[in-house]
């Protein structure tokens, strides 16, 4: 029906996603070449493709659909936009967090499962979508700024329509029900922005430059790095070891 | 020929001593875990406190919360009670903040009186008659402290290790304290300050609290799981049974414990192990969880329950108690230790230099903030929400503005001390039973009226400090709410003369049958504004002597 449109979407995802892992890949050891080639726009050698996953390339994202990914994209912007000293939560990886968190195995047996909340992430996307379409006349992902922060606002204050008896997460019982879905997609951008890169989001540890953060090393803090003056986090990773796994398995890009 | 000596179930910071003491004596201990044993630990703040919780297992017991008058169908499911299940149990994640009480921690009813609707009761024990255990609790586990101790406390102590190193929060903290005229002091710690019983000193990494200690420092926090359970493996006497879930305390005919019935979750069959003696260390929920599911013909109303007192007058410490200060400078006080500076000063209302209308008091302690992922706030994080000023907006421009002062916050934590109430209680839930089909837990919990009066008073204090140290903002959260679950788990299984009034004796046997001991939280009668861990250790040594030397 779209398939037009669907392709160059795709097409955009994954220049983006180029562009991403070529950013990480700079940022340390830049040693593998190779994965940015994989990673490249790959629409003239397989002719057009109508399924993300249908390609010979590595999809950018397992859970999400481009269009979901498109909408997950606009909506964490807005969530954690750019600001003077910092990026947008998707400029670092943050959509492609969210997918990957939505697709995790839990860390042990009684570890939150995110799985849990695919179904959530595919009703309450679509939930979004008609009612950006009863506001405004256009799906998320064609929204304006101003429209996506009105859309945001009116969920998370129960006026937007549809959303008046949507229930929210409870603090005290360490509970959230799924259709409480913008407070999980909310959290999951501001896990994506702050949480190890190996995760996929966090790209060039941005998110912790920019809450002043220096983050863990294997040698710690010495008694005279508790106290003024600060060194910077470059000071600190030239005579410290990182932890192995900061990036992932296989070093500083996991992308 | 029973298969051990004792079986001790749960393997955490008062069963690991207990282990480590018969099993080094010469008794055989087959020791019961419901969490396996742990491997190692990162610094990852996803993985160990925003999705695992508590970096080990959190514990999977069905739980639901209720308030006076509601009834069961009212209650709400949840998680609230946080505890560790693995072997080393909560003390692998803790903060390590180690406390000896004050005397008139054991007497507070004839320090300070009857309240109405509370059940202050005196220890059957004095400071006296556990000052040699907390000596051990120091030296053996591994806890370093400021030369003198507790500025308040009347007794006066050195620790065998240098207190940690100040950090710009504990400086800014003191300051504004010594301005006052209080008296800051370093935090005693179970943390190393230098190598240690064979174990590395602190890296003053600050991913310690909510954290196993990571791997290329581990044993740096002093716990049971480093400081006990190796020399209990070593000795040759000592079988762990991890994955290993209690269903029931088995009772012979003569109304003695035989034994432990439980489930082996690794192919969910169940087993029996047979001894002389059992020793529950579960915490204050899972212990009387086990002891009034073991109910049989001889004990209808439970194990060791004569006195109705098994899962009664349950204490949390106003545990959600935090005051926050934000300052013009970074602080970084994410780095170092949990805690870095303390002020005992309103500790109780008679260090308390004017009239108050509460009896109890608190510790404040600072407190850290790992990382930034943990002031943002997330709805699966420990009493969740941010720790961002109210008001901050969850979203968008301003919300990302108060996470770029994430480094210039200064956070302090108040375990504010809870009266005992005989209606706080927890009760085994048939409705609400976990995969083995054993019944979870009830908690029906309430703050007394004192309680809060208590947490206002010292929130108010902290707040002064803060402002004499020159903070551009202060806050406060979690005040004024009746709790509902904690990590300070105390009082179901209050120790005391009386067999009508109280379930165990000051040696942790129970009153109803020799052959039964309980020591972890749930023997305090009364539980005091500070950690309570250090305590749990000292008890714990008490009682392993009672048994290697008295009961054997």
């Amino acid at each position: 029906m779209t398939e037009h449109t669907h392709l160059d979407r795709r097409t955009f995802v994954r220049l983006a996603s180029a562009g991403t892992v070529a950013a990480v890949a700079g940022c340390g050891s830049s040693e593998e070449p190779t994965e940015q080639a994989d990673e490249a726009p790959t629409d003239q050698e397989g002719g057009p493709q109508t399924d993300s996953s249908g390609g010979s390339s590595k999809p950018e994202y397992t859970f999400f659909d481009d269009e979901q990914a498109a909408t997950v994209q606009r909506l964490v912007d807005r969530l954690l936009p750019a600001g003077e000293d910092w990026p947008a939560a998707s400029e670092i990886g943050v959509v492609r967090y969210i997918d990957r968190a939505l697709t995790r195995e839990p860390f042990y047996e009684t570890a939150h499962d995110d799985r849990r909340f695919q179904d959530a992430y595919d009703s309450g996307l679509a939930k979004l979508d008609e009612t950006a379409q009863s506001m405004f006349d256009s799906p998320v992902r064609e929204l304006d700024a101003g429209q996506v922060d009105e859309l945001i606002t009116g969920v998370f204050e129960r006026s937007a329509p549809g959303w008046e008896n949507v229930p929210t997460a409870s603090a005290l019982t360490m509970t959230v029900p799924a259709e409480a879905f913008l407070t999980v997609l909310r959290d999951h951008a501001v896990e994506g922005y702050y949480s190890q890169p190996k995760y996929g989001g966090n790209e060039d540890l941005a998110g912790w430059k920019q809450a002043g953060y220096t983050g863990p090393f294997i040698e710690g803090y010495r008694p005279d790095e508790l106290k003024p003056p600060w060194d910077s986090m470059e000071d600190h990773e030239q005579r410290k070891r990182r932890p192995a796994d900061l990036y992932g398995e296989g070093g500083e890009s996991d992308a | 020929m029973p298969d051990a000596d004792v079986v001790i179930v749960g393997l955490g910071a008062a069963g690991g001593v207990v282990a480590r003491e018969l099993t080094t004596n010469g008794l055989s201990v087959v020791g019961i875990e419901a969490g396996p044993m742990p491997g190692p630990h990162d610094q990852d703040e996803l993985r160990n406190v925003i999705d695992a919780r508590l970096s080990n297992t959190v514990h999977d017991t069905p739980e639901s919360y209720k308030q006076y008058g509601q009834s069961s169908e009212e209650a709400t499911e949840g998680k609230f009670n946080l505890y560790g299940r693995c072997v080393g149990g909560s003390s692998v994640h803790y903060c390590g903040v180690m406390w000896r009480l004050l005397p008139e921690h054991f007497n507070m009813r004839s320090e300070f009186g009857d309240l109405d609707g509370a059940n202050v009761a005196d220890w059957p024990i004095d400071y006296e008659d556990l000052k040699p255990y907390y000596e051990r609790a120091e030296s053996e586990i591994g806890i370093s402290g400021p030369d003198g101790g507790q500025p308040t406390h009347p007794d006066s102590w050195s620790y065998p290790m240098d207190p940690v190193p100040e950090t710009r929060s504990g400086e800014l903290f003191r300051q504004g304290a010594e301005q006052l005229g209080l008296r800051p002091f370093t935090s005693p710690q179970a943390v190393l300050t230098e190598s240690y019983d064979g174990r590395p000193p602190c890296t003053y990494c600050g991913h310690c609290c909510f954290y196993g200690c990571y791997e290329q420092a581990q044993g740096a926090k002093s716990n049971s799981l480093v400081a006990m359970i190796p020399e209990a493996r070593d000795s040759g006497n000592f079988e762990i049974r991890d994955e290993c879930l209690a269903k029931t305390v088995l009772v012979d005919s003569d109304g003695r414990v035989s034994g432990v019935r439980y489930v082996d979750k690794s192919d969910g069959t169940e087993q029996t192990v047979t001894a002389d003696a059992v020793v529950v260390s579960g915490n204050a929920i899972e212990t009387p969880r086990l002891l009034l599911n073991s109910a049989s013909e001889q004990y209808p109303d439970g194990l060791a329950n004569s006195s109705g007192q098994v899962g009664r007058n349950l204490m949390f410490h106003m545990d959600y108690t935090q005051i926050f200060a934000k300052f013009e400078n970074p602080t970084k006080q994410n780095r170092g230790t949990w805690s870095n500076k303390a002020v005992d000063d309103f500790i109780l209302p008679n260090r308390i230099d004017e009239d108050v209308d509460f009896i109890t008091g608190s510790n404040l302690q600072l407190a850290s903030v790992n990382a930034p992922i943990l002031y943002g706030g997330n709805w699966k994080q420990l009493y969740a929400g941010g720790k961002t000023p109210p008001g901050t907006p969850t979203w968008g421009e301003g919300f990302l503005e108060e996470m770029s002062d994430f480094e210039n916050i200064v956070w302090v934590w108040a375990p504010v001390e809870d009266v005992p109430r005989e209606r706080n209680r927890v009760q085994p839930d048939p409705n609400n039973t976990d995969e083995w089909g054993i019944p979870g837990v009830e908690v029906t919990y309430e703050n007394h009226p004192q309680d809060f009066r208590a947490q206002e008073y010292v929130v108010e204090r902290c707040k002064e400090i803060f402002e004499a140290a020159g903070a551009t903002e202060v806050w406060s959260a979690g005040t004024g709410t009746h709790h509902r679950g904690s990590s300070h788990l105390m009082g179901t299984c209050r120790m005391g003369r009386d067999p009508d009034e109280s379930v165990v004796d000051s040696f942790g046997r129970t009153h109803d049958v020799e052959n039964l001991f309980v020591v972890d939280g749930s023997p305090f009668v009364t539980s005091a504004g500070y950690n309570p861990t250090e305590t749990i250790y000292a008890l714990a040594f008490r009682t392993a002597e009672e048994i290697r030397t008295e009961w054997v």
